[in-house]
């Protein structure tokens, strides 16, 4: 039967699974944020907590204009083609700015998933 | 913890575990990530949206299909070379999907080498290999354990892949996807060995003496179609869940919330479910998951659906999600032994596949027909009760002795 050590053995599993996924998603971060003269339509991501209104004053403070919000209060779609859209953005509040790619759909446990986003 | 060796100073049972825990982790978050590449191919490669939906959709049927024929693979040559070739298999596919033009190409690719390949480089494949080199009383607990780490690799491959084509766009993202498959061969050297004394025993059973002995026994006839039922929960939920969410006018921040809630309640299940079954009578722990699983949908619907309904609702199904897959296994490994599980056990996902195609079909048919999914909302209380009776009086031992008589 599982013990105390085996449940402290999965924790730990669990533990370095979480830390290992921490770090590649830090670097794989940096990789996908956008260059600060970047434009064009993008993913503003905001810091975790930041209400929707206040992402959108930002970001129309940044010259952008807002394209559609998403499943998160945090993360905005906007556009603007004059360039540095993504340096002004960022000097208004945004952690980082990606390239705007759609959540078409996904599986999640086993199943195809529905869309999941407007974008 | 299990310090036992297993013939190789190499396979202990903690590598073992930890090995079956990466592969499912990999194979399934790999997985997860499909949908991702939906919109960004459609628009480069002007590919209809029902071309994409049937590559996935063979992808499924393949892998249900071809997992009782991987899993009868691996209980003649082991599970390390299904698991390698499997993955390498699972890579080709979905690298091959980064340069292919025509809609035949991409069934062929990310459906049938996908899918197969899927079936190879699964979860089940681990499941079986459990049943061989670990002890029978941390069977049911690695099970868990692996498919925990399945469900969390769908959690956190997400951002992944998303990161990646974000990052350096579809095509490289697809091929970085491949290559995340393949940490899945080495890994697999872990799961190879084969040479159990309990499986020594049966080797005198040939693979179609294992058929005819599991095809003649009722108690694996009811764990099939308790199966079906699982199917078709998890499918129907998961792609018609957030239409029915949308259609009472709620934010689609709460879809995403529930997914979340369904991801990480699942990781507790799968893992909780998997200590049970080693403590606990497994038909009975499947019972009450069934009928768990009818009272939520029961509640669920009888309810004012609100956002918090709606993640009460995700969490008590994400506990209740992936939770029947280490009680299942752990049935057919007690009923027929570890030698033919990871065969036996493929034809049982196959009754699941089926139970996800009509779940998901009938879903779309239901609203099609009467403008809304009332009606397959009570079909899945309805089966989830009927899958509660039959797991009910499954004969919980080794078949062998039921037809004797003991």
């Amino acid at each position: 039967m599982p013990d105390g050590a085996d449940h402290r053995f999965a924790l730990k599993l669990l533990a370095w699974i979480t830390g290992i996924w921490f770090v590649g998603m830090a670097l794989l971060f940096k990789a996908a944020a956008l260059p600060p003269e970047a434009s064009g339509t993008v993913i503003a991501l905001f810091p975790i907590g930041t209400e929707t209104t206040r992402a959108v004053t930002a970001s129309a403070a940044a010259g952008a204009k807002l394209v559609s919000p998403s499943w998160f209060e945090n993360v905005l779609v906007v556009a603007d083609e004059a360039p540095g859209l993504a340096g002004r953005l960022k000097e208004h509040g945004a952690l980082a700015v990606f390239a705007n790619t759609s959540f078409g759909g996904f599986s999640f446990a086993g199943c195809i998933g529905a869309r999941i986003s407007g974008n | 913890m299990m310090p036992r060796p297993l013939g190789s100073k190499l396979v202990t049972p903690a590598r073992v575990v930890i090995a079956g825990a990466i592969v499912s982790l990999i194979s399934y978050g790999v997985r997860a990530d499909f949908g991702l590449f939906q919109d960004p191919m459609l628009a480069t490669r002007g590919w209809s949206r029902e071309t994409f939906a049937l590559a996935l959709a063979i992808q499924n049927l393949m892998w249900g299909l071809g997992q009782p024929f991987a899993g009868a693979i691996a209980d003649r040559y082991g599970a390390g070379r299904v698991l390698a070739g499997g993955a390498l298999l699972y890579a080709a596919g979905i690298a091959l999907g980064a340069v292919v033009e025509g809609s035949f190409a991409l069934h062929l690719t990310l459906g049938v080498m996908t899918g197969l390949g899927l079936s190879g480089a699964s979860m089940f494949i681990v499941l079986g290999a459990f049943g061989r080199l670990l002890p029978p009383e941390r069977r049911a607990w690695a099970s868990g354990i692996a498919t925990a780490a399945g469900s969390l690799g769908q959690f956190l491959f997400a951002p992944i892949g998303q990161g990646f084509i974000a990052a350096w766009g579809w095509p490289v993202a697809l091929v970085l996807l491949a290559a995340a498959a393949l940490p899945i061969i080495p890994v697999a050297a872990a799961l190879r060995s084969c040479s159990e004394p309990a499986v020594a025993q049966e080797q005198q059973q040939t693979l179609g003496a294992a058929l005819r002995e599991a095809s003649a026994h009722r108690s694996y006839w009811l764990l099939i179609a308790g199966f079906f039922v699982c199917g078709f929960h998890l499918a129907f939920i998961q792609v018609h869940m957030p239409a029915y969410i949308a259609g009472f006018g709620l934010s689609p921040a709460v879809g995403a919330w529930a997914i979340g809630f369904v991801g990480l309640f699942n990781t507790v299940g799968a893992y909780a479910a998997g200590v049970l079954a080693g403590r606990r009578s497994k038909k009975n722990l499947l019972s009450a998951i069934y009928l768990g699983r009818a009272l939520v949908i029961a509640l669920f619907v009888l309810t004012p659906v609100t956002t918090l309904s709606v993640l009460a609702f995700s969490a008590a199904m994400g506990l209740l999600w992936l939770s029947t897959v280490p009680p299942t296994s752990g049935l057919v490994a007690l009923m027929f032994g570890p030698r033919y599980m990871s065969m036996l056990f493929g034809v049982v996902f196959f009754s699941h596949q089926i139970g996800a195609f009509i779940g998901v079909w009938l879903g779309g048919w239901a609203y099609d027909a009467y403008g809304s999914y009332t009606l397959v909302w009570w079909i899945s209380v309805g089966l989830g009760i009927a899958s509660a009776a039959l797991h009910w009086p499954i004969a919980e031992r080794p078949a062998k002795l039921v037809a004797q008589g003991a």
